[in-house]
């Protein structure tokens, strides 16, 4: 854990190339055992295969650490991007911890708030209580507080272009994908990933999120101190709580499992809907739940905005006159850059198909006042359908690149909690009112 | 040329080592914080009048021989190192080799002039990069200075050659 030395952390270029170099090769060499396996054996699981590969994937991935590791993290809850198997992994995937030494802690400080630790807090404990891909997190007290203190390692913000340029090829031989095809996910990494670097803006959203929904039950956002941070260091109020993976492990109660899921809906549904910006990272690393079964929010990397006019058009599909209208489907599938003017038949046909398909999943929840998140089949229905686009040659095109940035972030949110919701097997009531102030 | 002899580094020196020592937990650090406590202090030192300090040290072109520019910094640092090496090596911390040992001190005087140097021309944010090199470097060097795989590769050969005998 976070006393582990700092130089194990292959931070420069040319050992980081080396290690995903090794993988590529141990993952080529484990692709032609396989086909060499079926050449015998025709029965030989796919899935065992892709497990295999995923546990290379993972052991450089962990490896690496930083930028490579989230990016991992973050195709896992991108939908259809990465097969199921593999999405597993790394949504599991934990950070081994490489630690700043104390020295290096107190410098951060000097440098970004010109004093040390122990001059702004009552007590500091120099050694990190937990390691997170592009930062650490210290204890902390002021004024009787306890307080979580996160500081990012240096070089983390620009390394990670260079990172993602490292890990991309590895990736695309991986999957059997093409650059071009993917090009924009990647260019949407990086820029997800340096917004997570900016501490500052990630400070900003927290306090006014918090705003935004300080009447939702059972939801906890931590206080951040705004004069207690900088650009690299974060300070906000220590919640004790245990990581929501470990609470739905282990929780038996299902109904402190619907109320967890619930505060998890409300709080995405009012900044969704009440404001169109929010927490667009929804993956159970991000959230803890306290004794008293209240779901903290942690980390607000990654928060995104919604210009109104999308917003109407993209929930406007919800109501049954509108998805019913093949018109009004139409200007609003045309609204959301998944059917463009100009389209030749057979596209249109396999866009038309795959956008309704995809909006009857995902707006399904919405269409009733509580809803069921534990339905296997309906969960199986979200996952398959990304993995249907995957294996589809005709999405491998560079016309088929679809979808505007906003509709990407809204699926990826939406998975993303209606993957939590499963995992809790919750029963959760759906506030529909919003769908009245939707006119087109 | 004359105005790379007018740096007062023993002040740079002594101030660094003040800081540090107004550190409440630098006392209770190991010879391997310690070295990287002091380092990150004194670039820090140097920073507020960095100008000055990056043109002298890109100035200098080979910086592993002798430089009288830099002669009275070594003297002080080596003076530090020797304490540090001390206690390293009582406190188990530093392998005491014999005929090697000497050589330490030299050891980490080229560790500090490399992290100088990359300071120096370090463009990254805030001199970012430095701190990781900080970081990497010194904990490279105890790590050869601990005892460990070298120390079992010295024995190894001994007996080599006590069993060739
Ligand atoms: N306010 C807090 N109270 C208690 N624990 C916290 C708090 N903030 C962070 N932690 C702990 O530190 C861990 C890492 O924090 P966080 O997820 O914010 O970092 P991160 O840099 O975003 O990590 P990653 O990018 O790997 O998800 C959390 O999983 C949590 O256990």
């Amino acid at each position: 854990m976070p006393d582990k030395k700092q130089d194990k952390i292959p931070t420069s270029k040319v050992a980081r190339a080396s290690k995903v170099f090794r993988t590529s090769m141990k993952v080529g060499a484990n692709y032609i055992k396989h086909n060499a396996q079926k050449a015998v054996n025709r029965n030989v699981d796919e899935n065992a295969f892709d497990e295999k590969n995923a546990n290379e994937l993972f052991k450089l991935m962990s490896q690496l650490k930083g930028s490579a590791l989230k990016i991992a993290q973050m195709m896992s809850m991108d939908n259809g991007l990465l097969p199921k198997v593999y999405a597993e992994k790394f949504a599991q995937a934990q950070n081994s911890a490489m630690a700043l030494s104390g020295p290096l802690v107190v410098n951060t400080f000097k440098k970004y708030i010109g004093k040390a630790p122990n001059e702004i807090y009552d007590s500091f404990k120099v050694n990190a209580v937990y390691a997170a891909s592009i930062g650490q997190v210290h204890e902390a007290y002021k004024d009787g507080k306890k307080l979580a203190v996160k500081l990012q390692y240096p070089g983390v913000a620009e390394s990670i272009h260079s990172d993602i340029n490292m890990v991309k090829p590895l990736f695309l031989r991986f999957l059997g994908i093409k650059e071009k095809d993917v090009r924009e996910y990647f260019e949407e990494f990086e820029e997800r990933l340096t917004e997570e670097c900016d501490y500052e803006k990630e400070l900003r959203h927290a306090i006014q999120i918090a705003k935004w929904t300080e009447h939702v039950p059972n939801l906890i956002i931590p206080k951040y101190y705004k004069e207690l941070s900088a650009k690299k260091i974060l300070t906000m109020e220590w919640i004790d709580a245990q990581p929501l993976q470990q609470f739905i492990d282990t929780e038996k109660d299902q109904r402190k499992k619907n109320q967890v899921g619930q505060a998890l809906l409300d709080f995405l549904h009012v900044s969704i809907h009440q404001h169109h910006e929010f927490h667009a990272d929804p993956h159970p690393g991000n959230f803890l739940i306290t004794k008293d079964n209240k779901l903290v929010v942690l980390d607000f990397g990654c928060v995104k905005k919604i210009p109104k006019d999308f917003y109407i058009h993209y929930f406007a599909l919800v109501k049954d006159d509108v998805f019913n209208d093949p018109k009004k489907l139409r200007i609003c599938l045309e609204h959301l850059d998944m059917l463009r003017k100009g389209d030749s038949k057979e596209v249109e046909a396999l866009f038309y198909d795959t956008a309704v398909k995809a909006i009857r999943n995902l707006s399904m929840p919405m269409k009733s006042d509580t809803f069921y998140f534990g339905d296997k089949k309906f969960y199986d229905q979200l996952q398959s359908q990304g993995e249907e686009i995957l294996n589809n040659k005709e999405f491998r095109k560079p016309s088929a690149m679809r979808g505007s940035k906003h509709a990407i972030y809204l699926h990826r949110t939406f998975f993303g909690l209606y993957s939590i919701l499963y995992k809790l097997n919750a029963t959760v009531n759906i506030d529909r009112s919003f769908i009245d102030h939707i006119k087109i | 040329m004359d105005s790379d002899l007018q740096f007062n580094w023993s002040a740079v020196f002594d101030k660094a080592i003040a800081t540090c020592n107004e550190d409440d937990n630098y006392a209770g650090y190991s010879a391997r914080e310690k070295m990287l406590a002091f380092m990150y202090t004194f670039l820090q030192i140097i920073s507020e009048d960095e100008n000055k300090f990056t043109s002298f040290l890109k100035q200098q072109r080979i910086p592993f021989i002798k430089n009288p520019g830099l002669e009275e910094l070594r003297k002080l640092f080596s003076g530090y190192c020797d304490t540090l090496i001390l206690e390293g090596t009582n406190s188990g911390e530093i392998q005491a080799r014999p005929f090697v040992a000497n050589y330490y001190g030299g050891l980490l005087w080229n560790t500090f002039l490399s992290v100088l140097y990359y300071w120096a021309n370090d463009k990254s944010e805030n001199k970012e990069h430095t701190d990781v090199l900080v970081e990497k470097s010194v904990h490279f060097t105890f790590d050869i200075l601990a005892p460990g795989v070298i120390d079992s590769g010295l024995d190894l050969i001994q007996n080599i050659f006590k069993l060739r005998k």
